[in-house]
Parts: C-alpha cells; sequence; structure tokens
C-alpha cells in the first residue's frame, strides 16, 4: 500500500493520572476511511482528537505526511490542511453560509473567492436553500449538513468524523451516510470515522480499529473483525451473540473437532491441541436449520426451537440445545419452523472461529 | 399653620424641582461632576476590559497547576470592601508612602487605579464564566477548523458576547456607584476627583439637597440604563 499519510506510533493520553488511551499504533493511507469503533467511553474520541492535533500526547508521537506534528509540522499549519466534524453540529450564531465560509476566513482566503468554494457544497449538501437563514432556526440534519459542508469546503487532507450522525434520527442518518460516503469516494478524502453502529462502518469504513477502555484491541477489515475476532471481547463488543466454550475433542490435518454442547462439532483448522478448553464464535448468517426428520443424524446438532420472532425486516429463530446453549438464526423471511419443533442445524466449518488462545 | 412634616415635604420637592433645573439648565458644576464620574469609571473600565479579557479567557480555556488557586484569589477580590482597597492605595499613594513619589494621590488617575483594582477580578470572573457556558468542544471545533491563539479568543468571545458585556456593566455598574474607595484616594476635589457619589455624600452633608438629589437622579438614571440596554441585548439575542 502507498506510503501513510497519518500515522501515530506509540501514542498514549493521559487526563491527569488517568491513562485515557494506551499507547497505540493507528495508520491512515491516503484516500482511506479508517474507522474506529467501541463502546462508550472506550477511548474512540481521545483517539481521534490526538491524532487531529487536539490533545497534548502523554507519549508516542503523529507523523503527517512522514513530518512529525508540532515539530516538522506546525499544529497550526496541520489545522489547516484538515477538518472535524463532530457529533454536534457546533455552528456559530450567524447564518448557515457565514459558517459554512468560517474555515475558510480562518485560513485567510479573501471574501470575494468564498462563494466560488461554498456555494456548490452548499448544493451538493442540499442546504442552498437555507443559506441564510440563522443556524438557530434548523433542524439536526440541516445543522449536521452544514457542519459538514463546513469542513468539506476546506478540502481537507483528512476529515476527522467525531461520531457526526450519532444524534440524528435513522432515515437522516441512513441518507447522510450515503452521501457523504460517496463524496469521500468521488474526491479521494481520506477520514478518520468515529462510530459506534457496525452499519455506518461498514457502509464507510475501509478498515476499522476496535477500541475497548483505551486499548486497541484490533485493526483490520470489518469482515475480519466481525468473523475472525482476535479476542473475546472483540467479539462482545461488536455485538457476536456467539460466543461458546468447548474442548478440543481431536486434531485433524484439515480441521479440529470440538466437544461442544454434549455433541461434535467440526471447525476449520487452529493451534490447539487435544482436551484444550477453547473459546469460539458462530456466525449466525452461515447457520442453517432443517427439521430433524428430514436430516441424517450425524450431519449436525441437535435442538429444539424455543422461540421464532419478528426482528426488524427478517426472522429470528432462538434455537435450544442438549445443555442449555441457546443459538439464534435469522431468516429473511418467515421459516417454515414451529415452537417446540426438533431441528438440526448445520454449520460449515469456515463459519466456526476457534478464538486464538 | 402647616404642620413640621408638611416643611419636610415643601422642603423635599423644591429640592426636587431645582435638581431638575440643575440639570436641563446645564450647570457647569453639575455637568463638571457627571463628566469626570464618566470619564474615570469608563477609563477604569475600559482598562479592566482590555486586561480582563484574554486573562479571562485564558484561565477559562486553558487547564494548567495553580488555576482553582487563582480563581479563588480572583472570587475573593470578587467582595473586596471598596473602602479596604481604598485605605490600600491612601497608604500606598501618601507622600512619604512607597509609591508617593508618583504625586497621584488626589487624582482623577489614582481613581482611575482604584476603580480599576476594584472592577478587574469582576470582569475576570464573570469573562471566565461567560466562556465556560459555551460547548467545550467548540473550542476543538475552531482549532480543528484553523483557528490561530488569537482568531480562537475572538470567535468564542463573539459567542459569549452578550455575557462578556454583562460582565462589562456589572464592573461599571459597581465602580460608578462605589463611593469609598474614591473618596480616599481621590478627595472630592473640584472639578478634578469630584464624582457623583463623593458629590452627593458631601452636598448631603452640607445640607444642599437640591444638588444632592440631583446627583442621586442622573446616578439611578446611568443604573436603570445600563440594566435596560443589557436586557435589551440579551432579549435580542435569544430571540433573534
Amino acid at each position: 500500500m502507498s506510503a501513510a499519510l497519518l500515522r501515530a506510533e506509540a501514542m498514549s493520553v493521559r487526563r491527569g493520572r488517568r491513562v485515557v488511551l494506551a499507547p497505540c499504533d493507528v495508520t491512515v493511507h491516503p484516500g482511506e476511511v479508517l474507522g474506529v469503533y467501541g463502546p462508550n467511553g472506550a477511548g474512540k474520541s481521545t483517539l481521534v482528537q490526538a491524532l487531529a492535533g487536539l490533545l497534548p500526547l502523554a507519549s508516542g508521537r503523529v507523523v503527517f505526511h512522514g513530518q512529525r506534528l508540532g515539530q516538522e509540522v506546525p499544529l497550526l499549519a496541520y489545522h489547516r490542511r484538515i477538518a472535524a466534524v463532530f457529533q454536534e453540529a457546533l455552528l456559530l450564531r450567524g447564518t448557515v453560509w457565514h459558517n459554512v465560509a468560517l474555515g475558510l476566513s480562518l485560513r485567510g482566503i479573501k471574501p470575494v473567492d468564498h462563494h466560488q468554494r461554498v456555494q456548490p457544497w452548499l448544493e451538493r449538501l442540499n442546504i442552498a436553500h437555507v443559506a441564510h437563514r440563522p443556524v438557530g432556526t434548523l433542524s439536526g440534519g440541516e445543522a449536521q449538513r452544514t457542519s459538514l459542508a463546513r469542513a468539506l469546503v476546506l478540502e481537507p487532507e483528512i476529515l476527522f468524523l467525531d461520531e457526526p450522525f450519532a444524534a440524528l434520527d435513522a432515515p437522516t442518518r441512513v441518507r447522510l451516510v450515503e452521501e457523504l460516503g460517496a463524496i469521500l469516494t468521488e474526491r479521494r478524502i481520506a477520514a478518520l470515522f468515529v462510530t459506534h453502529d457496525l452499519a455506518e462502518a461498514s457502509d464507510l469504513c475501509h478498515r476499522c480499529v476496535v477500541l475497548d477502555q483505551g486499548h486497541v484491541l484490533q485493526e483490520g477489515d470489518l469482515p475480519t473483525i466481525l468473523h475472525r475476532p482476535c479476542a473475546r471481547r472483540v467479539a462482545e463488543i461488536t455485538g457476536t451473540e456467539h460466543i461458546f466454550e468447548a474442548t478440543v475433542a481431536a486434531v485433524q490435518p484439515h480441521g479440529v473437532w470440538l466437544d461442544w454442547d454434549g455433541q461434535r462439532l467440526w471447525a476449520s483448522h487452529a493451534s490447539v491441541a487435544v482436551g484444550m478448553p477453547v473459546t469460539f464464535v458462530l456466525q449466525p448468517e452461515a447457520l442453517h436449520l432443517c427439521p430433524a426428520a428430514e436430516s441424517h443424524p450425524s450431519c449436525g446438532l441437535r435442538g429444539r426451537v424455543e422461540q421464532i420472532r419478528q426482528r426488524g425486516p427478517g426472522w429470528k429463530v432462538s434455537v435450544r440445545g442438549k445443555n442449555a446453549h441457546t443459538v439464534s438464526v435469522t431468516y429473511a423471511r418467515a421459516p417454515d419452523l414451529t415452537p417446540g419443533q426438533e431441528v438440526t442445524m448445520t454449520c460449515p466449518p469456515h463459519a466456526i472461529w476457534i478464538l486464538p488462545v | 399653620m402647616a404642620s413640621p412634616e408638611w416643611g419636610y415635604w415643601t422642603e423635599f420637592g423644591q429640592g426636587l424641582i431645582s435638581a431638575c433645573l440643575l440639570l436641563v439648565t446645564g450647570d457647569p458644576e453639575t455637568w463638571s461632576v457627571i463628566r469626570q464620574s464618566l470619564l474615570i469609571s469608563l477609563s477604569a473600565t475600559l482598562l479592566s476590559f482590555l486586561l480582563g479579557i484574554p486573562l479571562g479567557a485564558w484561565v477559562a480555556l486553558a487547564s494548567f497547576r495553580g488555576r482553582g488557586l487563582l480563581l479563588t484569589g480572583f472570587n475573593v477580590g470578587f467582595g473586596l470592601p471598596p473602602v479596604v482597597i481604598g485605605l490600600l492605595m491612601a497608604i500606598l499613594l501618601v507622600r512619604h508612602g512607597p509609591l508617593g513619589g508618583l504625586h497621584l494621590r488626589f487624582t482623577p488617575t489614582a481613581m482611575v487605579i482604584a476603580q480599576f483594582v476594584l472592577s478587574y477580578p469582576i470582569m475576570v470572573n464573570l469573562t471566565i464564566a461567560a466562556l465556560q457556558q459555551l460547548n467545550p468542544k467548540l473550542q476543538l471545533q475552531m482549532r480543528a477548523l484553523g483557528a490561530s491563539r488569537w482568531q480562537l479568543l475572538w470567535l468564542l468571545g463573539r459567542e459569549a458576547r452578550v455575557l462578556v458585556l454583562a460582565a462589562y456593566m456589572a464592573a461599571f455598574g459597581r465602580i460608578i456607584s462605589e463611593v469609598g474607595a474614591s473618596l480616599m484616594v481621590g478627595g472630592n476635589l473640584p472639578g478634578s476627583t469630584r464624582v457623583l457619589t463623593t458629590a452627593i455624600v458631601m452636598e448631603t452633608g452640607m445640607g444642599h439637597y437640591d444638588r444632592a438629589i440631583a446627583y442621586g437622579i442622573i446616578l439611578l438614571l446611568l443604573v436603570v440604563g445600563l440594566v435596560s440596554l443589557l436586557t435589551w441585548l440579551q432579549q435580542r439575542e435569544a430571540h433573534p
């Protein structure tokens, strides 16, 4: 991959004596959108603000285009090449136009040149009709569009987005994520995107960093993080429902037999030894249920349908195994199953991921 | 025969009428007192404003060791009795005192300094309060848009302008109506250090109620005008 645009090296942040971000390395490449995912209080905003040069570092350094921030690149010069959008729109008193042009004024761009730069972004973000309205009269969506326009008009080399859509209603959020995704791709703007919504992350981000309690737990593309978590905590944070404990029953050249729920489960190969207790995750979308009578007794796990519920646009079937483990399987349409029915659950070996010990 | 109470009210009524006449006819002595009062208090608050805003902004926006102590210091300053400030200044400025060589005692400059000392903690404290009521992330947002230190100060000050203005007016209101320090360092010299408050004290002592009332009316009008202006500005900002 191309040379890093922005790189944090052993960067850490303290608030008083408390370490809010443990030393970490993070890299953003040109044109790449890096997601920062984690629960509340994980240190996501701290990470982004530190990379944006808005927080003093306790250790390490931030390197922009190969130059160290605060030394080879003065902070003010760096801030004039980036832009940020926060969860709140943070607009100043005045009109939408005044706010969108603010960064241009701060960077010393003459007012005569503002129009040709501001107008296209007002139109692109559908706020041209409110350009001369005071910001106090805007809806949440319009205010956030103004904030986005204020950042994009600066043509930043890197855009810091700290949960910019978290306070918006779902339809507005979906639309804005879509529009922003198109803009970032079209202009090849690199971005850091803080979110605690996996759908947003998968729509916008090329890679993700998973944070918890100030520690970077995993960095990689989203499917890897979701299906191949490096630790139990990562699976918990990403909302994986199916995290189970099992014992290694046998190790073979192409896979591993697990003892789970009083039954045998065939998983892809992992570095484990016979008798070792392991934790594994199951990909719910790869699971398949069929009535027990229709399947061969040895082809899957036996269980009983406990509950069938509608969930969002699809259906969720909960199956209870022999030893009280419950597995949920999702369907796009109403499944042909009834509660209490005996079923067999099949699971391809690649959908079982044994967590590194 | 009129009762003593009646005589009292007649005298008071006459005082009020002649007070209005003094104001309307442009009596030189009355206007000189008003002019000196405004000149001294406006100079002192302007100085407080210019020196208080940067310090207030620094304390509000930065985090450093000893910040709490500094805040306590300014809070104490907020409640300093004017007469004690006057006394301290008088001790410093007396002919054989440490600052006696400056020959400032009984001059308008000494009064400006005393009033500055009284208004500065108010200015700093209320500027801190004004900036701290802004969203703390606004500072980060402005910096991330490329604001320099001074641009940041200007933008945040503009954003909190009503409260900053309120700070200025509170400071002005305190010093235009204080008498202790002004009397002690100014000495109530006509045409120079005689201001509204010291003149009221003196004229009342001499039994010149008409002049005392005239000065009282002016002082009251100034304070009412100030409060009205502030209320109007606040309402205009709240409902643009």
